[in-house]
Protein backbone atom coordinates (compact mmCIF):
# COMPACT_ATOMS: atom_id res chain seq x y z
CA UNK A 1 0.00 0.00 0.00
CA UNK A 2 1.27 3.48 -0.86
CA UNK A 3 0.92 6.57 1.32
CA UNK A 4 -1.39 9.18 -0.21
CA UNK A 5 0.69 11.98 1.24
CA UNK A 6 4.31 11.18 0.37
CA UNK A 7 4.05 8.10 -1.86
CA UNK A 8 6.13 5.83 0.36
CA UNK A 9 5.42 2.11 -0.02
CA UNK A 10 4.19 0.67 3.27
CA UNK A 11 3.51 -2.69 4.81
CA UNK A 12 0.01 -4.06 4.13
CA UNK A 13 -1.07 -3.99 7.78
CA UNK A 14 0.59 -0.66 8.55
CA UNK A 15 -1.69 1.86 10.28
CA UNK A 16 0.57 4.83 9.58
CA UNK A 17 3.05 5.73 6.87
CA UNK A 18 6.55 4.75 7.96
CA UNK A 19 7.98 7.88 6.37
CA UNK A 20 5.66 10.80 7.10
CA UNK A 21 3.42 9.23 9.73
CA UNK A 22 0.12 9.99 8.02
CA UNK A 23 -2.64 7.48 8.66
CA UNK A 24 -3.12 4.95 5.86
CA UNK A 25 -6.81 4.96 5.07
CA UNK A 26 -7.24 1.68 3.17
CA UNK A 27 -7.59 -0.29 6.43
CA UNK A 28 -10.20 2.09 7.91
CA UNK A 29 -13.80 0.99 7.61
CA UNK A 30 -15.80 3.03 5.07
CA UNK A 31 -18.89 3.08 7.31
CA UNK A 32 -17.08 5.53 9.60
CA UNK A 33 -16.80 8.03 6.76
CA UNK A 34 -20.49 8.00 5.79
CA UNK A 35 -22.09 9.47 8.89
CA UNK A 36 -23.01 13.06 7.99
CA UNK A 37 -24.72 13.75 11.33
CA UNK A 38 -21.50 13.29 13.31
CA UNK A 39 -18.39 15.38 13.20
CA UNK A 40 -15.30 13.22 12.60
CA UNK A 41 -14.20 12.45 16.13
CA UNK A 42 -10.54 13.38 16.59
CA UNK A 43 -10.08 10.94 19.45
CA UNK A 44 -11.37 7.92 17.49
CA UNK A 45 -8.85 5.26 16.57
CA UNK A 46 -5.19 5.18 17.54
CA UNK A 47 -3.35 8.47 18.03
CA UNK A 48 -1.66 9.69 14.83
CA UNK A 49 2.06 9.23 14.61
CA UNK A 50 3.65 12.69 14.59
CA UNK A 51 7.45 12.75 14.58
CA UNK A 52 9.09 15.02 17.15
CA UNK A 53 12.36 14.97 15.16
CA UNK A 54 14.10 14.81 18.57
CA UNK A 55 16.94 12.51 17.50
CA UNK A 56 17.63 14.62 14.43
CA UNK A 57 17.60 17.76 16.62
CA UNK A 58 20.05 16.16 19.08
CA UNK A 59 22.33 15.07 16.26
CA UNK A 60 22.18 18.59 14.81
CA UNK A 61 23.14 19.98 18.25
CA UNK A 62 25.98 17.52 18.72
CA UNK A 63 27.36 17.78 15.17
CA UNK A 64 26.42 21.11 13.62
CA UNK A 65 27.64 23.32 16.44
CA UNK A 66 25.00 25.98 15.98
CA UNK A 67 22.13 27.16 18.18
CA UNK A 68 19.77 25.90 15.42
CA UNK A 69 19.90 22.39 16.88
CA UNK A 70 18.89 23.79 20.29
CA UNK A 71 15.93 25.62 18.69
CA UNK A 72 14.95 22.31 17.05
CA UNK A 73 15.03 20.63 20.50
CA UNK A 74 12.71 23.39 21.80
CA UNK A 75 10.17 22.55 19.09
CA UNK A 76 10.66 18.80 19.59
CA UNK A 77 9.83 19.38 23.28
CA UNK A 78 6.74 21.40 22.34
CA UNK A 79 5.65 18.63 19.96
CA UNK A 80 6.06 16.07 22.76
CA UNK A 81 4.10 18.20 25.24
CA UNK A 82 1.26 18.70 22.74
CA UNK A 83 1.20 14.98 21.99
CA UNK A 84 0.94 14.34 25.75
CA UNK A 85 -2.08 16.67 25.87
CA UNK A 86 -3.65 15.09 22.78
CA UNK A 87 -3.42 18.33 20.78
CA UNK A 88 -2.54 16.71 17.46
CA UNK A 89 -3.06 19.79 15.28
CA UNK A 90 -0.66 21.80 17.41
CA UNK A 91 1.73 18.86 17.59
CA UNK A 92 1.76 18.59 13.79
CA UNK A 93 2.50 22.34 13.53
CA UNK A 94 5.38 22.15 16.06
CA UNK A 95 6.66 18.98 14.39
CA UNK A 96 6.85 20.78 11.04
CA UNK A 97 8.66 23.72 12.65
CA UNK A 98 11.12 21.33 14.33
CA UNK A 99 11.65 19.69 10.92
CA UNK A 100 12.53 23.05 9.34
CA UNK A 101 15.04 23.97 12.07
CA UNK A 102 16.62 20.52 11.83
CA UNK A 103 16.91 20.87 8.07
CA UNK A 104 18.37 24.39 8.39
CA UNK A 105 20.92 23.21 10.97
CA UNK A 106 21.87 20.22 8.80
CA UNK A 107 22.25 22.30 5.63
CA UNK A 108 24.41 24.87 7.41
CA UNK A 109 26.38 22.07 9.03
CA UNK A 110 27.03 20.59 5.58
CA UNK A 111 27.56 23.87 3.69
CA UNK A 112 29.83 25.55 6.22
CA UNK A 113 32.74 23.07 5.76
CA UNK A 114 32.37 23.46 1.98
CA UNK A 115 32.58 27.24 2.27
CA UNK A 116 35.55 26.91 4.62
CA UNK A 117 37.23 24.55 2.16
CA UNK A 118 36.65 27.01 -0.70
CA UNK A 119 38.05 29.88 1.40
CA UNK A 120 41.09 27.71 2.04
CA UNK A 121 41.54 26.55 -1.58
CA UNK A 122 40.79 29.79 -3.46
CA UNK A 123 43.83 31.75 -2.14
CA UNK A 124 46.01 28.78 -3.18
CA UNK A 125 44.58 29.02 -6.69
CA UNK A 126 45.31 32.76 -6.62
CA UNK A 127 48.94 32.09 -5.64
CA UNK A 128 49.24 29.44 -8.36
CA UNK A 129 47.86 31.86 -10.96
CA UNK A 130 50.23 34.61 -9.86
CA UNK A 131 53.14 32.18 -10.10
CA UNK A 132 52.06 31.14 -13.62
CA UNK B 1 -4.89 22.09 7.65
CA UNK B 2 -1.16 22.26 8.03
CA UNK B 3 0.80 21.33 4.97
CA UNK B 4 4.50 20.71 5.21
CA UNK B 5 6.00 23.31 2.90
CA UNK B 6 9.52 21.88 2.86
CA UNK B 7 9.63 18.27 1.78
CA UNK B 8 12.61 16.07 1.07
CA UNK B 9 12.79 14.55 -2.43
CA UNK B 10 10.88 11.27 -2.75
CA UNK B 11 14.08 9.26 -3.24
CA UNK B 12 15.57 10.64 -0.02
CA UNK B 13 12.35 9.99 1.92
CA UNK B 14 12.03 6.38 0.81
CA UNK B 15 15.67 5.46 1.26
CA UNK B 16 16.43 7.62 4.31
CA UNK B 17 17.21 4.65 6.56
CA UNK B 18 19.73 2.84 4.29
CA UNK B 19 21.32 6.17 3.31
CA UNK B 20 21.71 7.16 6.97
CA UNK B 21 23.20 3.74 7.81
CA UNK B 22 25.70 3.99 4.94
CA UNK B 23 26.73 7.50 5.99
CA UNK B 24 27.10 6.35 9.62
CA UNK B 25 29.23 3.35 8.55
CA UNK B 26 31.41 5.49 6.29
CA UNK B 27 31.83 8.07 9.07
CA UNK B 28 32.79 5.35 11.57
CA UNK B 29 35.47 3.98 9.22
CA UNK B 30 36.79 7.48 8.49
CA UNK B 31 36.85 8.28 12.21
CA UNK B 32 38.64 5.00 12.95
CA UNK B 33 41.36 5.64 10.36
CA UNK B 34 41.96 9.37 10.75
CA UNK B 35 42.15 11.01 14.19
CA UNK B 36 40.52 14.48 14.18
CA UNK B 37 43.62 15.82 15.95
CA UNK B 38 45.73 15.06 12.86
CA UNK B 39 45.91 16.98 9.60
CA UNK B 40 43.00 14.94 8.17
CA UNK B 41 40.26 17.21 6.84
CA UNK B 42 37.51 17.62 9.44
CA UNK B 43 34.90 20.37 9.49
CA UNK B 44 35.65 22.96 12.14
CA UNK B 45 32.91 24.16 14.47
CA UNK B 46 31.44 27.41 13.16
CA UNK B 47 30.42 28.60 16.64
CA UNK B 48 33.89 27.86 18.02
CA UNK B 49 35.57 29.58 15.04
CA UNK B 50 33.44 32.71 15.47
CA UNK B 51 33.42 33.03 19.27
CA UNK B 52 36.27 30.90 20.60
CA UNK B 53 33.79 29.31 23.03
CA UNK B 54 32.84 25.64 23.22
CA UNK B 55 29.40 24.65 21.95
CA UNK B 56 27.54 21.56 23.24
CA UNK B 57 28.93 19.63 20.26
CA UNK B 58 32.60 20.61 20.49
CA UNK B 59 34.75 17.49 20.82
CA UNK B 60 32.18 15.15 19.23
CA UNK B 61 34.47 14.05 16.40
CA UNK B 62 37.39 13.41 18.78
CA UNK B 63 34.99 11.67 21.18
CA UNK B 64 33.67 9.34 18.47
CA UNK B 65 37.22 8.65 17.34
CA UNK B 66 38.11 7.58 20.87
CA UNK B 67 34.92 5.55 21.04
CA UNK B 68 35.55 3.52 17.87
CA UNK B 69 38.98 2.79 19.41
CA UNK B 70 37.09 1.66 22.57
CA UNK B 71 38.72 4.31 24.75
CA UNK B 72 35.64 5.21 26.78
CA UNK B 73 37.36 7.46 29.35
CA UNK B 74 38.91 9.59 26.62
CA UNK B 75 35.59 9.66 24.73
CA UNK B 76 33.90 11.09 27.86
CA UNK B 77 36.71 13.61 28.28
CA UNK B 78 36.28 14.99 24.76
CA UNK B 79 32.48 15.28 24.90
CA UNK B 80 30.34 13.53 27.56
CA UNK B 81 27.09 14.61 25.87
CA UNK B 82 27.95 12.83 22.62
CA UNK B 83 28.69 9.59 24.50
CA UNK B 84 25.52 9.77 26.62
CA UNK B 85 23.33 10.50 23.62
CA UNK B 86 24.77 7.74 21.46
CA UNK B 87 22.82 4.76 22.95
CA UNK B 88 19.55 6.60 22.28
CA UNK B 89 20.61 7.36 18.71
CA UNK B 90 21.50 3.68 18.32
CA UNK B 91 18.09 2.54 19.62
CA UNK B 92 16.37 5.03 17.33
CA UNK B 93 18.42 3.72 14.39
CA UNK B 94 17.46 0.15 15.29
CA UNK B 95 13.80 1.19 15.42
CA UNK B 96 14.01 2.85 12.02
CA UNK B 97 15.80 -0.19 10.57
CA UNK B 98 13.06 -2.46 11.95
CA UNK B 99 10.45 -0.15 10.44
CA UNK B 100 12.21 -0.20 7.09
CA UNK B 101 12.60 -3.99 6.96
CA UNK B 102 9.53 -5.27 8.83
CA UNK B 103 7.11 -2.38 8.29
CA UNK B 104 6.51 -1.73 11.98
CA UNK B 105 8.29 -0.36 14.99
CA UNK B 106 10.24 -2.49 17.46
CA UNK B 107 9.83 -0.05 20.36
CA UNK B 108 6.48 1.72 20.67
CA UNK B 109 7.58 4.43 23.01
CA UNK B 110 8.29 8.10 22.71
CA UNK B 111 9.79 10.43 25.31
CA UNK B 112 7.20 12.48 27.22
CA UNK B 113 7.23 16.26 26.99
CA UNK B 114 8.84 16.83 30.40
CA UNK B 115 11.74 14.53 29.49
CA UNK B 116 12.52 16.54 26.36
CA UNK B 117 12.27 19.83 28.29
CA UNK B 118 14.66 18.38 30.92
CA UNK B 119 17.06 17.38 28.17
CA UNK B 120 16.90 20.90 26.73
CA UNK B 121 17.74 22.44 30.12
CA UNK B 122 20.60 19.95 30.61
CA UNK B 123 22.07 20.73 27.18
CA UNK B 124 21.96 24.49 27.85
CA UNK B 125 23.48 24.03 31.34
CA UNK B 126 26.17 21.82 29.77
CA UNK B 127 26.83 24.51 27.16
CA UNK B 128 27.32 27.16 29.87
CA UNK B 129 29.23 24.90 32.28
CA UNK B 130 31.86 23.74 29.80
CA UNK B 131 32.81 27.36 29.11
CA UNK B 132 33.39 28.27 32.77
CA UNK B 133 37.16 28.62 33.22
CA UNK B 134 37.49 27.20 36.76
CA UNK B 135 38.07 23.85 38.32
CA UNK B 136 35.18 21.39 38.30
CA UNK B 137 33.74 22.79 35.07
CA UNK B 138 36.94 22.60 33.03
CA UNK B 139 36.42 18.82 33.16
CA UNK B 140 33.43 19.29 30.87
CA UNK B 141 35.45 21.18 28.25
CA UNK B 142 37.14 19.02 25.61
CA UNK B 143 40.44 17.85 27.09
CA UNK B 144 43.02 15.15 26.40
CA UNK B 145 43.70 12.57 29.12
CA UNK B 146 47.19 11.63 30.18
Amino acid sequence: MYCTRCGTKNHKQAMHCRQCGDPLHAAAGPQQMTSPTHMPAPAAGPAPYIPTHLIWAILATVFCCLPFGIIAIVFAAQTSSRLDMGDYTGARRCSDTAFKWCLAATLIGLLWPLIALLLWILPLFGLALMGA
Amino acid sequence: MMERSIRLPAFTSRHATPIALLIAAAAAIYLYLFPPTSAAPYPQCLFHTLTGLHCPGCGTARSLHALVHLDFAQALAWNPLAVLVLPFVGLYGLNRLWLHVRGRRLIHWRPRGWMVWTLLVLVILFWIARNLPFSPFTLLAPHALG
